[in-house]
């Protein structure tokens, strides 16, 4: 009787462990720095675009980032969705959707070139 | 048949003399107040949302005879302990409360389970003995935090810890679990505001009372809480079922304050938990409870009156003589004044009943 109640009271111990890790990385609170600046991609100058709204997770207001700019989005979780409008004249030049996956630093680095132009680097911890 | 009338006309005025009394200053308070009926209905409905959950973790002790529990500042305290790592970790929003309360529970248990002992070695002096307890387990709290945190247990975010290098600041901003639980699921009547989620969950403390009540334990708790010598004699663990029933309380009281600190959006680390129980317990017995019996709607009649009250009074005392200060007075005066009318009508309603039995046992009416 004795060691199935503790039996019992370690299965319980684990369980509230691992719902604790769980909880720690779906509610990992991140730092995301976007940056909108020119930028040397394989040798090649990419420019910093004229006007970039950025969603990130569906939001419905736009984090706005001017050429030379750069913005902060705090994010919590492993899971993400972005989507940038490239904004030339006032119009919507270009759209662009990716997810994405964060470890557990507390910040990373965005950069709007590199993802428009498909490198893998275009986020890095920071 | 009209003198036994006039009698339970009387006993009900005496039962619920502090209720009554409440509602006959919030009648003056209100109207002296200016404040909008909408204003009000919201203030309530956040107070409720804020409060109700620390003042539902009362009443396991009162079940099981224990008094009212000052010492649920000891559960206060590691709800905040909990806060505390999830603000350094940086873990926010839902999870982040959960995680907090879930780092709570152990720190709750063995507080709870310290209580617990030392109550069992004051018995018949449960309230002034947890009450000075909180007191001390307050000094081991401020040790941990001002000096151990940053040095022996690492807390790597530079803006929790003190210039000097260790230690906890004195004001933490929760904004990773601001309002996450109230916000979770929000339902707008007219201009109120109601923190939906956060009534679910009080709803749930609430059916778990009523369910506890009527476990084995439960009944035990009310057994010991009737008379511990029966209790014993009928085979009932009496110092065991008295410690779990502060261990229920002290992490229940932790879960409570994690929710009201969510809800305010920023922990002041040395003096938050400190008046977590004197007024709960004062809005518990304005609310109609006594030392030996509480119900969950005394609760919420307790807080509606209580943070009445708090919101109105100083407005009244600044419209009635021009000084708001006079209004914060006349709230502390009221809060630690109801403790002391409710022990006192509690201690004559005693005597009163013990004299009454003796009279029926002499077989006078």
């Amino acid at each position: 009787m004795k060691r199935k109640r503790l039996i019992v009271q370690l299965i319980l111990i684990l369980a509230l462990v691992g719902i604790s890790a769980v909880l720690f990385v779906i509610g990992k609170g991140h730092q995301l720095l976007i940056d909108n600046k020119r930028a040397t991609i394989d040798g090649v100058r990419v420019e910093a675009y004229e006007w970039v709204n950025v969603y990130v997770n569906g939001a419905k207001k736009p984090i706005e980032i001017e050429e030379e700019d750069r913005q902060l989005a705090k994010i919590a979780g492993p899971w993400h969705h972005i989507r940038i409008e490239i904004l030339e004249d006032g119009k919507v030049a270009k759209t662009l959707e990716k997810r994405f996956t964060v470890g557990l630093q507390n910040s990373f680095l965005l950069s709007l070139q590199k993802m428009v132009e498909g490198k893998e680097d275009w986020l890095t911890p920071r | 048949m009209k003198t036994t009338g006039k009698r339970s006309f009387k006993n009900l005025l005496i039962a619920y003399a502090v209720p009554i009394m409440f509602i006959g200053l919030s009648i003056f308070t209100i109207p002296l107040s200016g404040f909008s009926p909408e204003y009000l209905v919201q203030e309530m409905v956040i107070r409720l949302a804020r409060n109700s959950f620390l003042v539902l973790a009362l009443l396991i002790p009162i079940i099981a005879g224990m008094g009212l529990n000052f010492g649920m500042v000891l559960g206060a305290m590691a709800g905040q302990i909990g806060l505390i790592f999830i603000t350094d970790w940086n873990i926010v929003g839902i999870p982040g409360m959960a995680l907090a309360m879930i780092i709570s529970i152990p720190i709750s248990i063995f507080l709870g389970w310290i209580a617990g002992n030392i109550l069992n070695r004051a018995k018949g002096r449960e309230m002034v003995t947890s009450y000075i307890l909180g007191f001390f387990i307050n000094g081991i709290y401020q040790f941990i935090v001002l000096y151990m945190m940053g040095k022996a247990i690492p807390i790597g975010n530079p803006a929790l810890v003190l210039s000097r290098g260790y230690g906890i600041r004195n004001a933490i901003n929760l904004e990773g679990i601001r309002q996450s639980l109230d916000n979770l699921i929000s339902l707008n009547i007219g201009k109120v505001q109601i923190p939906v989620a956060t009534f679910i969950l009080i709803s749930a403390f609430c059916f778990f009372i009523i369910w506890f009540r009527k476990t084995k334990l439960g009944q035990d708790m009310r057994a010991v809480g009737q008379d511990m010598e029966v209790a014993e004699a009928a085979g009932i663990p009496v110092n065991k079922t008295r410690i779990i029933s502060m261990i229920i309380s002290t992490v229940l009281a932790g879960f409570g304050q994690i929710i009201f600190l969510q809800n305010i959006g920023t922990l002041n680390t040395y003096n938050s938990h400190d008046q977590t129980g004197m007024y709960s317990i004062a809005a518990l017995l304005i609310g109609g409870a006594t030392v030996s019996h509480a119900t969950i709607p005394n609760i919420f009649l307790g807080v509606v009156l209580f943070h009445l009250m708090f919101v109105t009074s100083p407005m009244a005392g600044k419209n009635l003589i021009g000084s708001a200060m006079l209004g914060e007075y006349f709230r502390l005066f009221i809060s630690y004044g109801i403790i002391a009318i409710s022990l006192v009508l509690y201690a004559w309603r005693r005597h009163k009943e013990k004299e009454r039995a003796r009279m029926n046992l002499r077989g006078n009416s």
